[in-house]
């Protein structure tokens, strides 16, 4: 066991313990050693609008005799051609399917795709017209609970968007099922300069001044906590959950007051940039690498181990690719008439690839720039030192389509890719065609997410729906 | 009305005695109020609060995060979650930081002359009241002068910033954040029936009328009891009408109702419409606030009119946009429009654009519009792996392109509800100019309106189409659910239905005047009461 990680916390969690809780404690240790005293880290990443397969999969999409041994076709229209320094540390994940989802095309797919379990109804619908949101936690926020219960970081994870959007397809992330028909979704913060605040703001202020706020924010936030409990007393049920919801937020906010400052923290972001306030706003690959920058930073800290990111939303009619040239700006084909208007956004980009080598290359250029995102946080991960290794060795990083084929938004065959090997756990420098090991037959992404939560040491034997099975044993190798 | 005086507190006596009067009258119509699920201010409605409560016009609410569309279509807030929990951190430090700069308008009192905490006591009761939009409880006041003198004490803090974190607190709380207004005046239950406390019903007028929180004259009648008839609910949902304020209303209505809020969101193609970006973007959104305005709260107030007015309000670049001679500078004017051409809202450049592609018009967006908002019919979603239209060749209109919708077997039953509305709207381009040829050949206008009353209707031409919807008793039934679900931020539910129809039946007798359809909607069941929520016991 390292001391330097685990004096003051895991003193602070054994003075706290009642004999009840040792044996959690001793685990702790334990799963500390066998990981050199690093934390382990699990970040998910979502991006819209499926893939186009044939420029996709390594291999031509062709399953091979040995796993370690894939080819990344590195041709211009490669999606994963970003991900070939990285190749050892992956795994091209092929053959997984929502099995949980029953209705809607894949723009409705964000509630299930992490939680795997198809929930109860909403008011209003998410996209495709499906009135059904997430019917239970999502892998990010079960494992951050149960980390908290042994460790209590100021953060319990970190939901993350890149683009300012209403409605109900903003959300990946689920603390439950639906409350009186709303998603139990913990709000995506956008606004890089925001998280800045929220995560490394206390760093630049002076020790009296960081500690009068503390204290008076404490103050506001005992009044306020204090008025939600004595307002969900007289409360009807869907309502007392909707004000118990608010009191725990209060409650998370509070520890977060004690945990800002004493970090080293990144570059702060652009203060004169209005950052979520602009549509189709050529910022959005400065907010996605700040966000990122900051994931690492707040992971290299330990104020969290947990963090999702969603780049966009489930169509993504917000935005166009402008920095990746004039032909992603304007340009007038006739085939763009009857789309949703906005010139060659990411949702029209998508339905058309396959209409003209134009509208391919179009397609296979924006898979691929999503894919150098990927790679520049795997990258980001590598540049941080960590024991004899790297953040990334103590990391799994899952990097999920929300749906399979651009043009059909059909959700067989996922192109999800996972990186890091999560302190040893998983078998990296592979690609599985077939993760259920029968040719051309997908499997339910619950096996994947129940590899998750026991890579990040909170064991279970089946994640979401238990009828779809348990771990998924081929991504330990 | 044994439960309701059992309550505690000093405001009950006078609350009993207004609300005995009502519960033996409630079951008048042999209806049921509908449910009122807790919901937060809006960012909006967080906006003009505390524009009204302490003079900030800085937006705060801007700041704020996702809002849903709910089973209503109007903006709905979700559970609430730690970057809502920040962002009303921020927004409660930054207004209560801006309002104490000027204390002294603030106080009801001279600190110098009754001494700091005594004032410090009168201003939480006084502020309270209008932050909670009720009075306080005697527990609300000692909590937040507890948390004032802890401040003073134990943080050393003067009196200004010991108020400061009094009003940061109340604009954290949740009675300031949520519609729920519940002070020590109990609801009085009557088996599943809640009625609600006249406070309720101030804030329930204020947000729907105003979109923000209800002033001391609203407050004084709650207070003395004239919320509790409906012909008093009646009496100040007019002046509510009457106030300045109502446009903030009319102009979230139009906004949500319209989907006028892409209009800064979309994109046009720059070859073709240079104008656009600019001014002219700017002014369309004007314009339709203006006749929206002015049709609603100072014209003559009419469905029809909203529908088919041959008038609008028009600036140099809108004049340019619209062919009208004579009008320089950026100030709108009310002008005659062409009535052959332009007919009402849904001829307006700002909706025009908002329902239309880069390039050009859109038939199926704009059919689409009016069969989901003003028909309030739902339409399936499209199916997967649609084919892209075909391509524009010179000689074929975009109407003749189109028709692949309606011929092709797998396309037609959806798009025969859209596309053949849509050709109404066939003169007019991209950004909502008038175009008379479309191909090279006239524009074909002529089409038909499926399932509309029960049956089809053909028209010719814009203004045919147009009057045909403002006739229509089914459209004027859509406009009047949207408003009740504006208002309520819910859909109806069935119990509502006679409800639904005595609002109508208002509606009707005033010659479809929208300001007499606002005020029927204060007058139902379900305005002024709601049903007992599962698991919910009233104290």
């Amino acid at each position: 066991m390292n001391p330097r990680r685990f004096s003051r916390r895991a003193l602070l969690a054994g003075l706290g313990a009642t004999a009840a809780f040792l044996p959690l404690l001793n685990a702790h240790e334990t799963r500390a050693d066998a990981n050199s005293g690093h934390p382990k880290r699990l970040i998910l990443m979502a991006w819209p609008n499926g893939v186009l397969p044939e420029h996709f999969w390594p291999n031509g999409g062709n399953a091979v005799a040995d796993p370690s041994s894939f080819i990344i076709d590195g041709g211009e229209l490669s999606a994963l051609k970003p991900l070939i320094p990285h190749q050892k540390d992956i795994i091209v994940v092929g053959g997984l399917t929502y099995a949980n989802q029953k209705q809607g095309g894949g723009h409705a797919s964000m509630p299930f795709m992490f939680t795997g379990v198809e929930g109860g109804p909403i008011d209003g619908m998410i996209s495709d017209g499906v009135p059904l949101s997430a019917g239970g936690p999502s892998v990010d926020i079960f494992i951050a609970n149960q980390i908290a219960k042994r460790s209590p970081l100021p953060f319990h994870s970190l939901q993350l968007q890149c683009l300012k959007h209403g409605g109900n397809d903003r959300f990946i992330s689920f603390k439950g099922s639906t409350i009186g028909g709303q998603p139990n979704a913990p709000e995506p913060e956008v606004d890089p300069a925001k998280l800045f605040k929220t995560l490394f703001g206390g760093a630049s202020l002076d020790v009296a001044t960081l500690k009068r706020i503390r204290a008076e924010r404490k103050s506001v936030f005992d009044y306020v906590g204090g008025n939600l409990e004595s307002m969900a007393t007289r409360l009807g049920s869907d309502d007392r959950a909707k004000v118990q919801a608010h009191l725990q937020a209060v409650r998370d906010i509070e520890k977060q007051l004690d945990g800002i400052g004493g970090c080293t923290k990144p570059g702060a972001p652009d203060p004169t940039q209005d950052y979520p306030g602009a549509y189709q706003t050529p910022l959005i690959p400065a907010i996605q690498k700040l966000q990122m920058d900051m994931v690492v930073s707040a992971m290299k800290c330990d104020l969290t181990r947990v963090a999702s990111l969603l780049w966009a939303d489930s169509s993504n009619g917000g935005y166009s690719f402008h920095w990746l040239g004039d032909d992603f700006v304007t340009g007038r084909d006739a085939d763009d008439a009857g789309s949703g208007g906005n010139l060659r956004q990411h949702h029209e980009i998508a339905h058309h690839a396959g209409d003209s080598p134009e509208h391919t290359r179009r397609k296979a250029l924006v898979d691929q720039w999503f894919m150098s995102q990927f790679a520049y946080l795997i990258q980001k991960l590598k540049d941080e030192p960590e024991g004899d290794g790297t953040m990334l060795d103590n990391t799994v990083i899952l990097c999920a389509n929300i749906f399979s084929h651009g043009g059909s938004h059909s959700f067989n065959d996922l192109p999800w890719v996972m990186a890091g090997s999560c302190g040893g756990y998983f078998k990296t420098g592979r690609y599985l065609r077939h993760a259920g090991g029968i040719e051309g037959e997908s499997v339910p992404q619950n096996g994947l997410l129940a590899a998750l939560c026991n890579a990040m040491d909170v064991p279970v034997t089946h994640f979401g729906d238990p009828q779809y099975g348990g771990e998924l044993g081929i991504l330990r190798g | 009305m044994k439960d309701v005086c059992s309550a505690r507190g000093v405001f009950l006596l006078v609350a009993c005695a207004g609300l005995v009067s009502c519960t033996g009258e409630l079951d008048g119509t042999g209806d049921k109020p509908g449910p009122m699920p807790l919901r937060r201010l809006t960012s909006e409605e967080y906006n003009y609060t505390v524009r009204d409560l302490v003079g900030d016009r800085s937006n705060p609410g801007n700041e704020f995060v996702g809002e849903s569309f709910g089973d209503s279509g109007f903006a709905t807030p979700g559970i609430v979650s730690t970057v809502d929990v920040g962002r009303y951190m921020d927004a409660a430090e930054h207004v209560a930081a801006h309002a104490t700069k000027s204390l002294e308008t603030l106080l009801p009192c001279d600190p110098s002359k009754v001494g700091e905490d005594v004032c410090a006591g009168e201003f939480v009761r006084s502020f309270g009241q209008r932050a909670f939009r009720r009075p306080l409880e005697f527990h609300e006041v000692a909590g937040l002068l507890g948390l004032y003198s802890t401040m003073r004490k134990d943080a050393g803090y003067g009196f200004g910033d010991g108020i400061r974190v009094v009003i940061q607190s109340i604009l954290q709380a949740p009675q300031f954040l949520y519609h729920w207004e519940l002070g020590a005046v109990a609801s009085s239950s009557d088996g599943t029936r809640v009625r609600l406390t006249p406070y309720q019903v101030a804030s329930r007028l204020s947000y729907f009328l105003w979109s923000s929180m209800p002033d001391d004259e609203l407050i004084a009648s709650a207070a003395s009891g004239k919320l509790d008839t409906g012909e008093g609910i009646a009496r100040e949902a007019r002046r509510l009408l009457r106030d300045p304020r109502a446009r903030d209303t009319v102009a979230s209505f139009r906004t949500q109702w319209l989907g006028l809020s892409n209009l800064s969101r979309i994109t046009k193609d720059p070859v073709a419409y240079p104008e656009f970006e600019g001014d002219l973007r700017a002014a369309m959104g004007e314009e339709t606030k203006a006749f929206f305005d002015y049709v609603i709260l100072y014209g003559d107030g009419r469905f029809d009119t909203l529908l088919t007015a041959p008038f609008s309000f028009v600036n140099e670049p809108l004049a340019k946009l619209y062919g009208v001679q004579g009008i320089t500078g950026q100030a709108l004017r009310k002008v005659t429009l062409d009535p052959t051409q332009r007919s009402g809202i849904l001829t307006q450049p700002a909706l025009l654009s908002v329902t239309a592609n880069a390039y050009e018009g859109s038939l199926v967006h704009r059919g689409q519009l009016v069969r989901e908002r003003f028909l309030c019919q739902t339409l399936a979603p499209p199916p997967a792996n649609i084919p892209a239209l075909p391509k524009a060749v010179p000689g074929v209109s975009l109407r003749q392109r189109s028709e692949v919708h309606t011929m092709d077997s797998a396309c037609r039953s959806c798009h025969l509800n859209m596309d053949p509305i849509g050709y109404g709207f066939g003169n007019f381009d991209a950004i909502g100019r008038y175009i008379a040829e479309d191909g090279g050949q006239p524009v074909d206008t002529s089409g038909f309106i499926k399932n509309i009353d029960g049956t089809q209707k053909t028209y010719n031409g814009v203004k045919e189409l147009t009057t045909i919807l403002a006739q229509s008793p089914e459209v004027r039934r859509c406009f009047e659910k949207q408003w009740f679900r504006f208002a309520f931020r819910r859909a109806e539910v069935p119990e509502e239905s006679t409800a639904l129809d005595a609002v109508y039946d208002a509606f009707s007798r005033s010659d479809y005047d929208i300001r007499e359809l606002l005020v029927a909607i204060t007058q139902i069941d379900s305005f002024s009461s709601r049903t007992l929520a599962e698991g919910e016991v009233v104290q």
